[in-house]
Order: structure tokens, then C-alpha cells, then sequence
């Protein structure tokens, strides 16, 4: 099992190393503007091929990338369907906090549940190898956060439901 | 200062001049260096004859003329004259005001509706030439009877030039853009240059036609950042978005030939020839690389990656604190100073090359002048390294 999140989390980190190569540019469509050129999607030369790197059918990463941004979308494995209702919990307590995390992108694009959106200007502040240091560290550890938090759910059903019906004994 | 905390620094570490430099200049003599931290600014230094040694330097101006980011700056030696350019589709021409000690700006109108990417003087510095958003190169002369500089667009491109190189005839120009080609213009102007040929007549049969495509690569495959014109001006270089270098060489008669050279690490933003034989390439690596002619006949050259100019200080990486508590506390101060997880040694965390972010830009010098001396590296870790050329062995 572990095997196979090494060898999907290594591929990544050496697709993420390339397209973290981003450099400042200035819209060429609106004068005066500079947008992250992922997100603008306005002109087609300065968009790269976009990559998906698939563990299983629903764990999986796409990464876009640009002349100055990259947008990396992540999916995280649902077994059932506590697990769903669990991950869009999760997911939208992180997005709805974006602005404080800087790199996260408030709305996950469509088919994934975490995206972040890195432009050259978080790449001239921070450090890259931090950066792609921080999102393989999230990958490895949503999984885990996900699976204590259900096992949290189950144990605190059989608390409740257990003094909940001990009046009924 | 203990000295065990001290041993965790990196031995030296050159002095961090702003947040990220985009662009610099040096003048003829090294005395000054034009800088801008990445913002609407323009900084000037005064070295103090410490060329290598920026804590020594001292800020003696500051220029905020541009409405916007500045993206370019060039420094011509011998007129002493500084062009730059911007994002709010400016140029500038900055004249030395001996009498105020001032710098004087020329607003030049460039006719561009987008942001200006690059700027480089003509080799004999009455003309210059800026890449743009817009899609065009405007290049600029003096016109003496207006007291002002006008200009004429090289159109032709499909998308952003992002970078541009003159010819050592000062007649033609090499562009770079994020339409993935490298082109040759011709910026022939009638009264500023000469007519007659100056041995590119065979080369390009339409050397004297402003504006018009004298050849067209698109070996780079990629967005290409940089392009170079070598000092003798037979041979071209431009390095594109796939950590790639291709190098062109011109002959008389026959299509150029077009030589690729992959590189196995990151892409470079700048390119530079240090000689004819041999250019000097940053980027993303934050390491200066070198690639040399090895093989191949003057007319036929075989260019290869000759090695990398940063090397890995092992003696500094080995000195270790001899005491428990000295190395509890060096771990200690890594974390808190430098967000090295605790226990982590430094050397892994760390990043060892000089600039600590990616190098934006390269200046040869003394400019204009070849074989090269030094070279110097300006980054988005706002730092600017000068390298020595003699310890490269270059040929």
C-alpha cells in the first residue's frame, strides 16, 4: 500500500519541480494587467499540457501549468460514502480559509477536491522546494486525516448511540 | 555571537540587496550598478571599488519614474546613457546630470499598448530596441532637430517577445518570444546606418530592409527566454523553456545551421555568450552554466555543457558542533530561524548555491568588451553574485 503512494508521490514531486518554473508576465490580451495565466486561460501558447498523475481511478492529481502559474487539483480516495460526506467537509473547511493559506484556490476545479493555485509572485516570496515540500507532505497526510476522522465518527456514533438507548435498559 | 550558532551559516553568504531583483546593468568601469528590486524602482549603487563584495556597496540613487514593474534596464558604456523599460509601456532614457548629480529622464513613446519585457542598446548606442507584450519591437533612435527619440516597429510576431539581442553591425536583431521562435530582424535605418555591407550580403540578401524576417528557428520547441549574439556575429544562442540551448551558426551562402543541446536540469532565463566559444546560461537551476565549443571546425562548431559555475563548499557542510549542547542548540536555532524541522541537519534543508531563488538575469563585463573577465548574476533572492570567468578555463 505504501509501496505504491511512494512511487505516485515521487512522480508528482518531479512533474511539480518542473512546472513550478514560473516567471513573471504580463498579460499581452488587457493592458496593464498581470493574471496568473492558468486561471485567464487566454491565450493557448502560454499553456502547457496539462498532466494527470492517477494512483486509482479516484486518487489522483492534475497539474496545470503556464508561463506564470501552476494549478495542482488534487483527488482524494473515497471508499464510501461517509468517506465523501467527510472529504467535501474537509475540503470546504480548507477552501473556505484560502485567503489565509495563500496557495489555495477557494473553489476546487471541477472532478477534484483540492486545488491550489501558485503564480510567480508566491514563487518569488517562498521557497519552491518548500512549496512542493508542503503539497506532497498534504497528499501524504489527507489520507490519514480522512480515516482518523471517520474512525472519530464511528467511535463517537457508538458513545452516543450506546448512552442514548441506555435509558431504554 | 557563539561561534557553534555561526557554524550553521552558510560561509558567504552575499549580502541580500531587496526582496528579488529583476533586472541590473553595470557601467563601463564597474564603478556603478543599476538594479531595480522588482518594483517601479530603479536603484543605483555606487561599489566603492568592492566589486565582488555587495555589503560594501552604497545606494546612491533612486529613480521611480516608471509607473510600474521596471523589466529591463541596459546601461550603454561608452555614452554612459540608461535605458529602461517597463510594464506601464514606457521607456526611459537616463542622462547623468553632472551639475545636479542627478539622473534625467527622456520619456520615449514607444506606440506599444502592452508591457515592455526587455531593452537592449545598440553595440554602437544610437539606437535601442524593446521587446514587448504587444507583440512588436519597437527600436528607437535620436532625433537630433526634435531633441527627442522616435521610434520604428518590427511587427511579425505571433505572441510576447520576451527577449532580444543585437548584432555586432548594429543592423540586426535576434528576438525570442512565447510564440516558441527565435527570429533575425533586420533594424537597418536609413541615415543612422551605414550602407554599405559589412560582410552579412550574403548572408542575408535583405539585410537592408527595416522590419523584415532575415531567418526563423523554432528548434526550441518551447517558450524561448533568452536569446544571444555572439561578439564576432557569426553565431547566435537561444534557450527555451525545455532546458534547452540551441546554438546557430551563420554562414555565407548556405542556411545557418542549428545545433540543440538538451540540458538535464532546469530551464534558463538568460543566456550570454562570454566569448565566442563559450556562453554562460542561469535560470531556474540557481546555478550559472557553462557551455563551451568542444568539437567540430570553426565553420561547424560542436557545442556541449562544459559544467556549472556554483560548486557545493564540502569543507563548510562538514563542520559539525563537538558538543552535545552546542548541537542542541545549533538544531534548536535551525528551526527557529530557518524552519528546518527539528533534528533535520541543515545541509539537507538548506539550499547551498549562492542564490537562494531563481536567477532573473546575467551582465557580462567589461561590456562590450570580449573575451569576458567576470559575469555577474542578479536573482529573485534580491542578491547579485559576480563570478570570475579565469577559474572556468574556458577557452
Amino acid at each position: 500500500m505504501s509501496n505504491t503512494l511512494s512511487g505516485y508521490l515521487k512522480a508528482i514531486r518531479s512533474s511539480l519541480e518542473a512546472a513550478f518554473c514560473v516567471r513573471n508576465f504580463a498579460s499581452q490580451v488587457v493592458e496593464r494587467h498581470n493574471k496568473p495565466e492558468v486561471e485567464a486561460r487566454m491565450s493557448k501558447e502560454l499553456l502547457l499540457q496539462p498532466i494527470v498523475i492517477a494512483r486509482e481511478k479516484g486518487e489522483k492529481c492534475l497539474i496545470e501549468g503556464s508561463i506564470n502559474s501552476v494549478r495542482i487539483s488534487i483527488a482524494i480516495k473515497k471508499s464510501d460514502e461517509m468517506e465523501e460526506v467527510l472529504v467535501d467537509r474537509f475540503s470546504r473547511f480548507l477552501a473556505q480559509r484560502a485567503e489565509d493559506f495563500v496557495i489555495l484556490r477557494r473553489a476546487p476545479v471541477k472532478g477534484y477536491d483540492v486545488s491550489f493555485l501558485i503564480t510567480n509572485f508566491h514563487s518569488e516570496e517562498m521557497k519552491k522546494d518548500k512549496l512542493i515540500d508542503f503539497i506532497i507532505h498534504f497528499m501524504e497526510e489527507v489520507n490519514s486525516e480522512i480515516s482518523a476522522l471517520k474512525l472519530a465518527v464511528n467511535s463517537r456514533a457508538r458513545v452516543v448511540s450506546g448512552t442514548f438507548l441506555r435509558q431504554f435498559v | 555571537i557563539n561561534a557553534e550558532y555561526m557554524g550553521i551559516l552558510q560561509k558567504n553568504m552575499t549580502e541580500q540587496l531587496a526582496n528579488a531583483i529583476s533586472c541590473h546593468a553595470w557601467n563601463r568601469d564597474q564603478s556603478l550598478i543599476a538594479l531595480s528590486p522588482n518594483n517601479n524602482e530603479m536603484h543605483i549603487y555606487a561599489t566603492n571599488g568592492n566589486v565582488s563584495d555587495a555589503s560594501k556597496w552604497e545606494r546612491k540613487w533612486v529613480l521611480d519614474k516608471h509607473g510600474g514593474p521596471v523589466s529591463g534596464i541596459d546601461w550603454a558604456p561608452i555614452t554612459n546613457q540608461i535605458v529602461s523599460c517597463g510594464h506601464d509601456r514606457n521607456a526611459y532614457v537616463w542622462r547623468y546630470d553632472e551639475k545636479d548629480n542627478d539622473w534625467k529622464p527622456t520619456l520615449v513613446i514607444l506606440r506599444i499598448n502592452r508591457a515592455a519585457t526587455a531593452v537592449k542598446w545598440s553595440p554602437n548606442e544610437n539606437k535601442f530596441a524593446v521587446a514587448s507584450g504587444a507583440k512588436c519591437v519597437p527600436v528607437c533612435y535620436f532625433e537630433a532637430s526634435n531633441d527627442w527619440w522616435i521610434c520604428k516597429v518590427i511587427k511579425k510576431h505571433r505572441s510576447t517577445v520576451l527577449s532580444l539581442d543585437w548584432c555586432v553591425n548594429n543592423k540586426f536583431i535576434v528576438t525570442g518570444g512565447a510564440d516558441m521562435k527565435c527570429r533575425v530582424f533586420s533594424a537597418y535605418l536609413e541615415g543612422i546606418d551605414p550602407s554599405e555591407d559589412d560582410g552579412f550580403g550574403e548572408v542575408f540578401p535583405k539585410q537592408h530592409e527595416f522590419g523584415e524576417v532575415l531567418a526563423e528557428f523554432d528548434s526550441a520547441q518551447s517558450w524561448v527566454h533568452s536569446v544571444a549574439w555572439s561578439p564576432g556575429g557569426f553565431r547566435l544562442a537561444f534557450a527555451g523553456h525545455g532546458s534547452n540551448v540551441s546554438f546557430v551558426q551563420i554562414l555565407a551562402g548556405s542556411t545557418p545551421i542549428v545545433q540543440t543541446v538538451n540540458f538535464p536540469n532546469l530551464p534558463f532565463l538568460d543566456i550570454r555568450f562570454l566569448s565566442d566559444n563559450s556562453l554562460v546560461a542561469a535560470g531556474f537551476d540557481m546555478n550559472p552554466a557553462v557551455f563551451e565549443v568542444t568539437g567540430g571546425t570553426e565553420a561547424e562548431p560542436f557545442w556541449s555543457y562544459k559544467q556549472s559555475v556554483d560548486k557545493k563548499d564540502t569543507a563548510s557542510s562538514s563542520q559539525a558542533s563537538q558538543s552535545s549542547f552546542g548541537a542542541t542548540r545549533a538544531a534548536f536555532s535551525a528551526t527557529v530561524n530557518q524552519g528546518v524541522q527539528f533534528g533535520k541537519t541543515v545541509e539537507e534543508s538548506s539550499i547551498w548555491t549562492k542564490h537562494k531563488n531563481i536567477i532573473s538575469n546575467i551582465f557580462v563585463f567589461p561590456p562590450a568588451e570580449f573575451p569576458a573577465t567576470k559575469f555577474s548574476t542578479a536573482g529573485l533572492d534580491g542578491r547579485v553574485v559576480v563570478w570570475d570567468v579565469a577559474p572556468l578555463a574556458l577557452k
